[in-house]
């Protein structure tokens, strides 16, 4: 009889501490996104501009949406004095919009296309107590995880630094987070067919080993 | 006239004297203090800053000296409002865009997002109007200065434009359909009501019918007659959910499958802390009016018809005995904000240390009633024993 009073009691003291420590030390939704940094995926462009003597666009060698590397025809121009002269791409990249048509006249300053570099990136802020995780030109898994079918790429960790007017912000002590130190860190992204500037890029930092 | 002096004379002489001016007077007490701070002061809200700027930092200053709002937190980049949203830590989200200074320095339009969570819809009105207050004062501020700088007179200041636009989305229950608050809520009641009623009254009834040791005096034997109650109270409940879904409309995002798991837990705690309030009561009749203990303030507490902010903290704790506090905050987190289940441990904590100190507590008066039934019935046989040998 007394063993099955012990059992009782010990399953509702069981119950007890069980419930307690769910309570303490259970994750709310953001303890548990924390670690998941995201950031806007962003890629530099160039704007290619003319700045030889003025003319008419002879012909167009590029069109929207071709890969050029650096010193590619982009245009023939033909001069007034009836030379040619060639408008070529400055960076390795992709064209993503064109300015001009044949026919057109051209003077120095127009815009005449516009190459998009192919290395994306994002900048993500981290905090002082997390910033140890990431070391530079260390590679890291990127997700993009609001997509229809999340993809993963590699990323490398192209620079860190403190974030100048975030460093010593010190707004709410309720959380302690936001009095701490910020560090801005740049993660260059590879290009992937996918992939567009203006997506959210995440990192989990805890899938990073110390 | 002889019927009315009886009727007097019988009148002064009950409990109706004092209860018909005491009742009031402490209702008075008890509401007054529990409606006293009238208006929701400092909410909490989570600020997204994506600028990252000197500017930004005093848009947050402006927000959280605003007596309406209290910044508990600033998240440095993009995070999913739902999950700032998820765990009632914080009632909006404001976002304020990259490009924020840079913009206002080249005096171009700049939008700031605010998402707000109309669960529970009054806990938001003294925001909505705090964040218009604050972009209208900071465009007066940005357009009278730098026009004023220009030379221009206040008269032609007056016809600009404002350069900081307010983008507001209310989330989850965007038009305050009452389904989603008054009328779920008014299920949960019904179904408490007669949960704890059934319940309430198991051990007063085993007692008058001589049947509560019948099986043994281990109070599992008493705990394990919870279960049908709770199981079929689940039941009800689900199946009423998804009636409000299916024709009223009402937002259920979680999986009904894991629904079920938060569901178990209370009515398992709500059955057995019903069985412990009216374990000692002499009858059924008692055990049920003792039942408005967990009806009135579950019905008042617990964010139905007002949000807990708007209740002094005292309120706030004491609702965190009663398991209805705990689902509908479960119902608002994981049906409403389509919260995962791993994010409401403390809500399936609290629910398990109830069932847990229900346990122990009906446990403890079972031991103490069979030892005082068991001492009787000694002294029974030895009375009657002694009475053999005279």
């Amino acid at each position: 009889m007394k063993q099955k009073w012990i059992v009782y009691i010990g399953i509702a003291l069981v119950l007890i501490a069980g419930g307690s420590l769910l309570a303490a030390k259970g994750m709310d939704a953001v303890s548990q996104a924390e670690h998941r940094k995201q950031g806007v995926l962003d890629a530099d462009s160039l704007t290619v501009i003319y700045d030889k003597k003025p003319g008419t666009i002879d012909q167009v060698n590029a069109g929207i949406g071709d890969s050029v590397q650096k010193g590619d025809l982009l245009f023939k121009v033909k001069l007034e004095q009836g030379s040619e002269e060639e408008v070529l791409s400055t960076e390795d990249g992709q064209v993503t919009r064109i300015a001009v048509k044949p026919g057109d006249q051209i003077t120095p300053g127009n815009p005449v296309a516009v190459v998009q570099q192919t290395r994306y990136r994002t900048d993500l802020f981290v905090q002082e107590g997390q910033i140890h995780k990431l070391k530079l030109n260390q590679s890291v898994k990127v997700r993009f995880p609001y997509l229809d079918q999340p993809i993963e790429v590699d990323g490398v960790v192209a620079s860190i630094a403190a974030a100048p007017q975030f460093a010593s912000l010190r707004m709410t002590r309720e959380k302690g987070q936001a009095d701490v130190s910020m560090f801005a860190v740049r993660i260059s992204v590879a290009s992937h067919a996918d992939l567009l500037p203006g997506m959210t890029a995440e990192v989990d930092l805890n899938e990073i080993a110390d | 006239m002889k019927s009315l002096t009886e009727e007097w004379k019988y009148v002064a002489g009950s409990k109706f004297l004092i209860v018909i001016f005491a009742a009031p007077l402490i209702a008075a007490l008890f509401f007054g203090l529990m409606f006293s701070k009238n208006q929701i002061s400092e909410s909490p809200v989570v600020i997204i800053d994506e600028d990252h700027s000197s500017y930004s930092r005093q848009l947050i200053a402006k927000i959280n000296a605003s007596q309406y709002m209290k910044v508990t937190n600033v998240i440095p980049s993009r995070m999913n409002p739902d999950t700032l949203l998820a765990n009632e830590q914080a009632v909006a989200v404001i976002v304020l865009p990259a490009g924020l200074e840079l913009n206002r320095a080249l005096g171009k339009s700049v939008t700031i997002g605010a998402l707000m969570d109309n669960t529970m819809p009054s806990g938001l009105t003294g925001i909505r109007t705090a964040i218009q207050e604050i972009i209208a004062t900071e465009n007066m501020a940005l357009s009278m200065t730098s026009l004023a700088q220009q030379g221009m007179d206040a008269e032609a200041i007056k016809g600009i434009i404002s350069p900081l636009t307010l983008v507001q989305r209310m989330l989850y229950n965007p038009t305050t359909s009452f389904i989603g608050t008054m009328v779920i809520g008014f299920v949960n009641i019904v179904v408490l009501m007669i949960t704890v009623g059934a319940a309430g009254a198991i051990a007063p009834r085993l007692r008058r019918e001589g049947r509560l040791f019948a099986n043994g005096t281990s109070p599992a034997q008493l705990w394990i007659r919870v279960v049908p109650y709770a199981l079929l109270s689940t039941v009800s409940l689900l199946l009423s959910y998804g009636l409000l879904k299916q024709a009223g409309g009402m937002r259920f995002e979680a999986e009904p499958h894991l629904f079920i798991i938060p569901l178990l837990l209370y009515s398992f705690a709500l059955s057995l802390l019903a069985m412990l309030l009216g374990y000692t009561a002499k009858d059924v009749s008692k055990a049920g009016s003792r039942m408005s203990v967990l009806l009135y303030p579950s019905f008042l507490v617990t964010g139905i018809q007002l949000t807990p902010l708007a209740l002094p903290a005292f309120f706030q704790v004491t609702a965190w005995a009663l398991p209805m506090n705990w689902l509908n905050r479960l119902i608002r987190g994981m049906a409403f904000r389509n919260g995962s289940l791993s994010a409401y441990s403390l809500e399936l904590g609290a629910l398990l240390i109830i069932i847990g100190a229900a346990t122990l507590l009906i446990g403890l008066m079972v031991m103490k009633e069979a030892r005082a039934s068991h001492s009787a019935t000694e002294q029974q046989h030895a009375d009657s024993g002694a009475l053999r040998i005279i």
